[in-house]
């Protein structure tokens, strides 16, 4: 069992879709425990997160790992309901540049360390309309919507969201996190927001801690 | 308005965007663009290592350039809004590189400014630094919006200014992109520049501030009796990485018509797309021979950051801007490239605002880069931009020319001021630093305060000590 756990991992770090898919089939066929599976995966995309922040792999990498990861994923969930077992299911969360803004390189850093650290991230892409942050967060049953805006003039637009939210009486069903290169805390404290991140690392602290998960 | 390089050649390669090899967005960055970018930094043995900020050796360049140009060449540019990408054979890249022009007029009249070519370490071609250019980025309060223009404006050893502040606001109204109070606030912003360069008789100097996010915005002050001259220069962006759009081809094709100028920049996000420092320093050079071959650019600069903490003066970032640009200044006769930092980290009221400029401007004047400053506070601060700072700039930028340093020694005077600011990139806490403008400039007689003066006059004082023979 150990070996098919090192080459789920491994797959990882290697950014290895296809052998990924390999391994996870293989914990399959030997009736390896799902709940370890998985835990073999995100031990690896964990990895890679710190290695990211010491600049040691790059973005691109990430996003192939993330790739791997929700490949092997697929094989290994229905092992998971056919076994009864929870497993620890990962938070999911909405992220994306607000309209009007179509900046990408600071949400992607987001994205990816919220992916690191073990959220199932739902990345809307830029120019992401408020109405569209709404319908994704209640298809995949959000409990957060992460949302950058990179200019001034796309900031109020931050705002439009949380007021779509309220209007719609749905407020309290999300915890909504502001961030960007103009957004300050006062900002987020002015609109209203549950949380501000100065950067990547802040927002996924600031994500932990308002989830009170470690 | 210069028309160059690929010289009328843009409806040909802009269409390859409608033809061209499909490409999806993420497939582009992760299985076309980042392996083709390692492997050719690989292939040319191109390291980043601690305390390489100015580049002392020609070899590493002409790697970089080597890389920068094979990359461009393997991957393309994708126009995202077609998902194709362009794609140019080598004999069409070489051919816009000849012609390139030499020189290039930004502003009109008595206030423009022409900027040559310029060679490394070459302080017997004319001035040093080539040029100054002073920004203003980010949000700006409506009260102070002349007064930040004029303490760009007054200071006369400034030959540009992006004059880049953004209202957030129209009679209260948030300004939101593509809406009507986009187009208020840019007739607004253009006016009040224009007025405040008639003020001190600076009528016709350059304006590169390209503020709205919608060009219709920007369209709305293209007017050559109040708003944008064309002696004026407006933006065009290579996104991150080596991708475009229609708008951007919009904005390139309604400013070349209406006879302004076209700005671009290296802008590699290190730690992110673009990788570590040495392979965004080759994806610097394609940036800038993606814009030759689509956007016949009049004036180009670099501007790298730390993906992370965003940081345009960081180590990594200076390395980038300086080796990037170096191996495309060096390979071209191009004009002079704006070199870093384009906006400090640190908030404009602390000294790690002044050594941040002062590392930037070292490495630039050396290289024969213009030199910039102004904008503090990650450009993201209330009110974070003032004169002073591309003031001295501009100075710091003299003084090299004065001790006519060699691309050695900047290098080791920029290794001794890192430490001054680089700690708190680490811990990414250097925004929280100095005040803004409010608490810096009397805004009365729009002058730096007494105490402002004193925490310049302390860097200047330090810097002399460095050896730089700073006024």
């Amino acid at each position: 069992m150990a070996d098919v756990l090192g080459k789920l991992k491994g797959a990882i770090l290697e950014f290895d879709e296809d052998a990924a898919l390999e391994a996870a089939k293989e914990a399959v066929a030997e009736g390896v425990d799902p709940v370890k599976a998985i835990g073999a995966l995100a031990e690896g995309l964990n990895e890679l997160g710190e290695a990211f922040e010491k600049m040691e792999v790059f973005l691109p990498e990430i996003m192939l790992a993330s790739d791997a990861f929700k490949a092997a994923l697929e094989i290994l969930e229905p092992e998971l309901k056919k076994s009864h077992k929870e497993g620890e299911k990962a938070i999911p969360v909405v992220i994306g540049t607000i309209q009007g803004d179509v900046h990408q390189v600071g949400k992607d850093m987001v994205a990816t360390f919220l992916t690191t650290a073990g959220f199932d991230v739902h990345d809307l892409g830029v120019d992401v309309a408020p109405s569209r942050f709404l319908e994704e967060a209640k298809k995949v049953g959000a409990k957060v919507i992460a949302v950058a805006a990179l200019m001034s003039t796309t900031r109020p637009v931050q705002k439009d969201l949380i007021d779509f939210l309220e209007a719609k009486g749905v407020r309290d069903n999300y915890i909504v996190l502001v961030g960007g290169g103009v957004v300050t805390k006062e900002w987020a404290d002015e609109i209203k927001a549950d949380g501000y991140g100065q950067d990547a690392i802040a927002t996924v602290e600031i994500a932990k801690k308002l989830l009170h998960v470690a | 308005m210069s028309v160059h390089g690929a010289k009328g050649k843009f409806i040909e390669y802009w269409g390859r965007g409608e033809t061209g090899p499909i490409a999806f967005q993420k497939e582009f960055d992760t299985k076309i663009y980042w392996p083709r970018l390692k492997e050719l930094t690989k292939k040319y043995n191109i390291e980043y290592a601690p305390g390489k900020v100015v580049p002392t050796d020609d070899d590493e360049l002409d790697a970089i350039w080597q890389a920068g140009k094979e990359l461009l060449l393997d991957v393309g540019i994708l126009n995202v809004s077609t998902e194709r990408r362009i794609t140019f054979t080598e004999d069409e890249l070489d051919e816009a590189l000849e012609n390139l022009p030499t020189e290039v007029t930004l502003g009109e009249g008595k206030d423009s400014i022409t900027i040559p070519h310029r060679g490394f370490e070459d302080y017997d071609s004319g001035r040093t630094p080539v040029g100054t250019m002073g920004r203003i980025l980010g949000p700006i309060s409506d009260d102070l919006y002349e007064k930040v223009a004029l303490s760009y404006a007054q200071e006369p050893l400034i030959d540009y200014v992006h004059f880049q502040g953004v209202k957030e606001k129209v009679n209260g109204i948030p300004v939101k992109p593509g809406s009507p109070f986009e187009m208020m606030a840019e007739i607004q912003h253009v006016a009040t520049v224009k007025d405040v360069l008639r003020r001190v008789n600076r009528p016709g100097f350059p304006d590169g501030g390209s503020t709205p996010v919608n060009l219709r915005a920007e369209m709305a002050a293209a007017n050559p009796l109040w708003g944008v001259g064309k002696g004026d220069v407006r933006h065009v962006y290579i996104m991150p990485q080596l991708k475009t759009d229609y708008d951007q081809m919009c904005r390139a094709y309604f400013w070349h018509q209406y006879g302004a100028n076209i700005w671009g920049i290296l802008q590699s996000y290190i730690g992110g797309a673009a990788g570590g420092p040495a392979t965004s320093a080759v994806n610097g050079v394609a940036d800038l021979l993606a814009y030759v071959m689509l956007y016949e650019p009049t004036i180009l600069g670099t501007w790298p950051t730390d993906a992370l903490y965003f940081s345009n003066s960081s180590k990594y970032a200076l390395y980038v801007a300086n080796y990037g640009g170096a191996a495309f200044q060096k390979h071209t006769h191009f004009p002079a490239l704006v070199g870093a930092a384009w906006q400090m980290t640190a908030g404009i009221g602390s000294e790690e605002y002044f050594w941040e400029t002062a590392a930037g401007a070292i490495g630039s004047a050396t290289l024969g880069f213009l030199v910039a400053g102004g904008t503090g506070h990650q450009s993201a601060g209330l009110d974070h931009a003032c004169g002073l700072g591309a003031r001295f700039a501009a100075e710091v930028g003299r003084a090299v020319g004065k001790a006519r340093l060699t691309r050695v020694q900047a290098n080791e005077l920029v290794n001794k001021i890192l430490p001054k600011y680089q700690p708190l990139i680490d811990n990414r806490t250097l925004h929280t630093k100095g005040g803004d403008f409010r608490t810096v400039y009397d805004l009365e007689t729009v002058q730096p305060k007494p105490e402002y003066l004193a925490i310049y006059n302390k860097v200047k004082a330090e810097l002399r000590e460095l050896g730089l023979p700073i006024k």
